[in-house]
């Protein structure tokens, strides 16, 4: 039964990433590319990960709407009907791709994955890969998580030239509202 | 078929109605509005969410253009009445329900399981309908193949020094909650207006319905100072209730013009500050209101939020005034405050609307609460 | 066990249960908005209306705009009662769950995400300029209300040590969440109603755009996408019990009528908010989310933490 699962997803996933490239608007490539990940979160959903499947459907529907509008924002005229190709300089990226791909799946054979049973506490596996990925540096990372957020909000709101210098006036003291 | 048709009879019970209002027709309006009010039939915002189009007043031939196209944009099963006569509103509503639940009598080419879905006719992309869905730039670059036929966008400066791409636009003249007869040209950057024109279409020699109690004082006609302070609250309840609904407050937007029909029926003077109380003390004090319409409006004016304050200061000096028997003066104006005349306040709104959202337009157009009949009342009445 | 996992039937029950309940928002915020306005508003009379409204949806035909994305289009409307019912997987009526899954808070969490995508396909899809600009609301509004709305999440998860919402509740025995969280229960309710693009943060779908990503959804596309909105509002304030009010915990009654009270008490808070004010303009909200909303939810969390530290 999960060999059936894993299977439709993975050929889901997969012609989703095709679609991704076969498409002619950006808004549906971004879709498609949704659906490709949502379908992959499945496959962490599969492996027992269900913490990090579904985090990665919190993530990525939300960075591909945001990505949507960026792509529609940079690239496409008149917002979005004219059709455009998904693919350019076509014989570098299939090189880059195949490359990264063959290394990929080199990585599956060569790496020595361990066998059923070293699962140490065998209560919650997302609990035990944070323990794996992170060792003693969680704290650290928690840290480093808040620092980087902080910092994105202050950069943003200093650097949008209509942020508040728009809501506050040019002494930032209040001012005209618009 | 039969549960088909019984849907049909079930949906004919309480039509959706997107009003069409024609200049010179405010009267018209009311009746309606009044009329879906007591059978509890919804006015909608937009051609797809109506089943019922109903103009009010005499259509004039530059606004059948623009009703044709947003007639076309409603789903069949549909029906379509003019109610010119305000007497007659009652027993137009009656026929159109009884057309709705017998679809193969209705006018419309007719409507069948072969016709799952409609297309609007494809205007001149100026978007004259309610919405300007196609409305891309209108200089095409000839020769490249265009999706629908439609032209490539102009492009122009934006206000952060970006080049974006330019949305031709139109607000009007079949907008709910809309001055009647008003169409506002824009060219839009994302949701952002870059210019703006104003047109105005089907004037009437009729003269501003809120002004009538001092057009017949002119006139040499017999009016109290009660009958005119009666008209002035309930204009300034009209234009109230507009701004309300277009702020997406439906509830006090209703009860500003429930006050407004009882007031023109003949409400009793202590009924009246009752129930202005209530609405006053709902509105005047809501500070969501204010923080949505503070800063938005005319510039060098008053701003949206500082106009409905004013008019709720008028309604409480008009409502105090409704047993006033004195008689009015030929030379009265009609407004306690001086306002520009309709001319003026629409060039103002060019100007204004230009930078702003396309949001923060409506509410502008919703705050200066122009009413174009009074372009024809002649100076000295009304003043504006 | 406080909550456990339903017999398979139950995932015909639930999505009934979250109609049953979004039927009554409707009814009652319908009654409240003819009372206001002075219109037929018996309740009996409320309720022909929204059959009669079903009805007609049904009957009508759909549109087609020109040059339309409908591939998009049609996804997106139907996706926002589906995320809708998805979502409620995880709700308990009272000691049943239709699966409580481990990750349910974050499940619940990524279903309500899906609206975003929804509604900017759904304005994006029809190529008309109106729904277009209420769809990137949504987008904004989504990136207004969606950090205080997890850490609200968060808060609770840290409270109870878990994600499981059976865990949640039982660890609300002695006290509800929302007596001690106060913030986060307020910063979930509002998220609530953002999530929902329901009144006053219905600027996606804003009379000021004449309905914004409604503006051209006719027919069953219509019916379909405005269900939808109330089926999401009716899973948050489903989802809000077991997160901040105890859940089926209570004296005297059975479990699942508790559930179906508080249910029916916040959704009657939503509904009245609904009322209370009119739409909230983005342009005013967001910065008032991102610099007063943001800093408290995470101050929530912090004294969340600090507590389980000192138990």
């Amino acid at each position: 039964m999960d060999a059936v699962v894993f299977w439709a997803l993975a050929a889901g996933a997969t012609v989703l990433a095709v679609a991704v490239f076969v498409v002619d608007s950006m808004a549906r490539a971004t879709f498609a590319l949704l659906g490709s990940f949502l379908l992959a979160a499945g496959e962490i959903i599969l492996l027992g990960l269900a913490y990090l499947g579904v985090v990665i459907v919190v993530m990525m529907i939300m960075e591909m709407v945001i990505m949507a509008v960026f792509m529609v924002m940079y690239m496409m005229n008149p917002a979005g009907l004219m059709p455009m190709s998904m693919v350019h300089n076509q014989r570098g990226a299939l090189v880059i791709a195949g490359g990264v791909f063959a290394a990929l799946a080199a990585g599956i054979f060569l790496i020595p994955w361990p066998t059923q049973g070293t699962h140490s506490s065998g209560a919650d596996a997302t609990f035990d890969l944070g323990k794996v990925l992170m060792g003693p540096h969680m704290l650290t990372m928690m840290l480093l998580g808040i620092t980087l957020f902080a910092t994105m909000i202050v950069t943003v709101s200093l650097a949008a030239a209509r942020g508040r210098y728009d809501r506050l006036g040019d002494d930032l003291e209040g001012g005209s509202r618009q | 078929m039969g549960v088909t048709m019984r849907l049909v009879g079930l949906a004919a019970r309480r039509p959706r109605v997107l009003m069409a209002a024609m200049p010179g027709a405010t009267e018209c309006r009311l009746a309606l509005e009044a009329g879906l009010r007591r059978r509890g039939w919804a006015a909608v915002p937009s051609p797809a969410a109506a089943d019922v189009v109903a103009a009010c007043g005499q259509v004039p031939p530059d606004l059948a253009g623009p009703l044709a196209q947003v007639w076309s944009e409603v789903p069949e099963p549909k029906a379509y009445i003019v109610c010119a006569d305000p007497p007659s509103v009652e027993a137009d509503l009656d026929r159109v329900a009884g057309r709705l639940a017998d679809p193969a009598g209705g006018p419309g080419p007719g409507w069948a399981a072969s016709q799952p879905e409609y297309a609007c006719s494809q205007d001149d992309g100026m978007g004259m309908g309610v919405h300007g869905g196609s409305g891309h730039g209108v200089d095409g670059d000839g020769g490249m193949e265009m999706p629908a036929g439609l032209a490539m966008a102009d492009r122009g400066a934006d206000r952060d020094g970006l080049k974006l791409d330019q949305l031709h636009a139109g607000l009007g003249p079949f907008l709910a909650d809309w001055p009647a007869g008003l169409v506002l040209h824009l060219v839009m950057q994302g949701d952002i207006v870059q210019e703006a024109t104003v047109e105005t279409l089907g004037a009437t020699p009729v003269g501003s319905f809120w002004n009538e109690p001092w057009r017949q004082a002119a006139a040499g006609g017999e009016v109290t100072a009660g009958m005119a302070a009666r008209r002035l609250a309930a204009c300034r309840l009209d234009g109230l209730g507009r701004l309300l609904a277009v702020a997406g407050w439906p509830d006090a937007a209703g009860a500003a013009r429930w006050l407004r029909d009882e007031l023109l029926a003949g409400l009793p003077t202590t009924d009246a500050a009752r129930r202005f109380g209530r609405l006053e003390r709902r509105v005047g004090r809501s500070r969501a209101l204010q923080w949505a319409t503070a800063g938005v409006g005319v510039i060098g004016g008053p701003d949206v939020a500082a106009r409905y304050q004013g008019w709720l200061a008028d309604i409480a000096e008009a409502v105090a005034a409704l047993d006033d028997q004195t008689p009015l003066p030929g030379s009265a104006l009609v407004r306690s405050l001086p306002v520009p005349a309709p001319g003026e306040l629409l060039a103002a709104l060019e100007r204004a609307a230009v930078g702003a959202e396309i949001g923060a337009v409506r509410l502008m157009v919703a705050g200066v609460d122009v009413d174009l009949d009074e372009a024809v009342d002649p100076a000295g009445v009304g003043g504006g | 066990m406080v909550v456990e996992t339903a017999p398979l039937w139950a995932v015909l029950v639930a999505p009934a249960l979250l109609t049953a309940l979004a039927g009554v928002g409707t009814w009652a915020d319908r009654l409240v908005e003819a009372r206001a306005a002075g219109a037929a508003s018996r309740p009996e009379a409320v309720l022909t209306g929204m059959v009669s409204d079903a009805a007609r949806l049904l009957v009508a035909q759909r549109r087609a705009t020109l040059a339309p994305d409908r591939l998009m289009w049609r996804l997106g409307v139907v996706v926002v009662p589906v995320a809708a019912v998805l979502a409620v997987v995880v709700v308990p009526f009272g000691r049943w769950a239709v699966d409580d899954l481990g990750v349910g808070v974050v499940w619940f969490n990524a279903m309500e995400i899906l609206t975003w995508a929804a509604l900017w396909a759904a304005g994006w899809g029809p190529n008309s300029f109106w729904s277009l600009i209420g769809g990137y609301r949504m987008v904004v509004q989504g990136l207004a209300y969606e950090l205080p709305h997890m850490f609200a999440l968060i808060g609770v998860a840290t409270a109870a040590g878990s994600l499981q919402v059976g865990t949640i509740v039982a660890h609300q025995r002695h006290l509800w969440f929302a007596v001690w969280m106060p913030l986060g229960f307020v910063a979930y309710l509002l998220s609530v109603l953002g999530f929902s693009f329901t009144k006053p943060f219905d600027q996606p779908a804003g009379a000021d755009l004449s309905g914004g990503v409604l503006v051209e959804a006719a027919g069953a596309d219509r019916l379909v996408i405005a269900a939808g909105r109330w089926l999401l509002l009716a899973a948050g304030a489903a989802m809000a019990v077991p997160l901040f009010l105890g859940g089926g915990l209570g004296p005297g009654l059975p479990a699942w009528a508790w559930s179906t009270l508080k249910s029916l008490a916040v959704l009657g808070v939503l509904v009245a908010a609904r009322h209370r004010m009119p739409t909230i303009r983005l342009q005013r909200w967001v910065p008032v989310a991102w610099l007063v909303l943001i800093p408290l939810t995470i101050v929530q969390v912090l004294v969340a933490a600090l507590v389980v530290l000192a138990r």
